[in-house]
């Protein structure tokens, strides 16, 4: 309350009571210390009845809204499901890149050690075409084994933007879970989530979310060919 | 006997626990050990069998802040060499891992430079002291 305001309501009340007080009268000191009181309780009361019509208000906007519904019971969950996919396409792009850098890299180096030994057996003063190109392979091969190493380390992006998925995975579980909470309190039945329309783009197909997905290229030749195409 | 030095590294991510193997085979070193958070990390620690540390600080369980403190307070692994190898990069945290007596601080994403650079001044600072 603005302090003016505050004064100029109390200011007649505090003179009276200051009054009843310096007089030692107490009657009228516990009449005025009533009044107060029963003030204090009417504002208390009209403030909690704004309150719980606001409250039911929100609650009736809320059953209204199935798209809460829709949130709750499937897109949450399915963003969910989504990025456990992410996480895991990242994982094994990453373990089958670190498979053919392991396989590749000792094929390089044995190249470069053969050229190597292979131009020392070679006599100083004939074969310079064949000693020179035995020095470009080694060159070669070592710049091929440098360049994987380069490839092995860039793949540490998995664990930053897995670390980072890891924390937005577990907000949309937090939200999940307040969601299903909402939902509970307010009655919306979850089986009022609007079905999914139509034949939308929806992306890479999802283990777990995405249904009918045909994802090996033989099926989808296959269809194809059904369809007399 | 510099490749004889027996390494274990923490990290919950596979693929980041098999960059580094690989790059420390490419260092010349043999011997690396693994494993995914401090409390699996920690049982081989107190066996004696690790002579260098790199772990990561961010991990469920036991986190690599507390594997250090616990290396800290081993009178038998009290001296080990820790490299934490992290993507918390905050002043203070970095602050907070010097304080709790890391060895070496490498932020990812890191180069292989900086890698070698760290541990091997870990080596160098252990072979002189």
């Amino acid at each position: 309350m603005p302090m003016a305001k505050f004064m100029s309501r109390y200011r007649g009340v505090m003179a009276k009571l200051n009054h009843a007080y310096a007089a030692g009268d107490e009657a009228a000191f516990d009449d005025l210390l009533g009044e107060l009181h029963s003030e204090r309780e009417v504002s208390l009361r009209t403030g909690l009845a704004r309150l719980s019509r606001n409250l039911a208000d929100a609650l009736s906007r809320f059953q209204l809204d199935s798209r809460i519904a829709t949130l709750a019971a499937r897109e949450i969950p399915d963003a969910r499901l989504r990025l456990d996919h992410v996480l895991k396409m990242t994982e094994d792009a990453v373990h089958k890149t670190l498979d053919i850098i392991e396989q590749t890299a000792p094929l390089a180096e044995a190249t470069a050690r053969d050229a190597r030994t292979l131009a020392e057996t070679l006599d100083n003063r004939s074969h310079s075409d064949i000693r020179s190109f035995l020095g470009e392979v080694q060159g070669s091969a070592d710049r091929v084994r440098k360049n994987l190493s380069e490839v092995m380390l860039a793949q540490g992006f998995q664990d930053l933007t897995g670390q980072i998925l890891h924390g937005v995975r577990a907000l949309i579980g937090e939200v999940e879970s307040v969601l299903d909470e909402l939902a509970k309190i307010s009655g919306v039945p979850l089986s009022a989530a609007a079905p999914q329309q139509g034949n939308k783009p929806q992306g890479p197909a999802v283990p777990g979310i995405t249904t009918n997905a045909v994802v090996d290229q033989n099926a989808v030749d296959d269809l194809i060919a059904g369809l007399g195409i | 006997m510099s490749s004889s030095i027996r390494f274990l590294v923490v990290d919950d991510f596979s693929t980041m626990r098999r960059i580094i193997k690989n790059f420390l085979n490419d260092l010349g070193y043999t011997s690396i050990a693994e494993a995914d958070d401090g409390k699996t990390a920690l049982p081989v620690l107190k066996s004696g069998d690790v002579d260098f540390l790199i772990t990561d600080w961010n991990m469920p369980g036991m986190p690599g802040l507390e594997l250090l403190r616990e290396v800290r307070g081993d009178p038998a692994i009290k001296k080990l060499p820790v490299l934490m190898v992290t993507a918390e990069a905050k002043r203070e945290q970095i602050v907070e891992a010097a304080q709790a007596g890391v060895n070496g601080y490498v932020v990812k994403p890191f180069t292989a430079q900086t890698l070698k650079e760290k541990i091997d001044k870990i080596l160098a600072s252990q072979a002189a002291g």
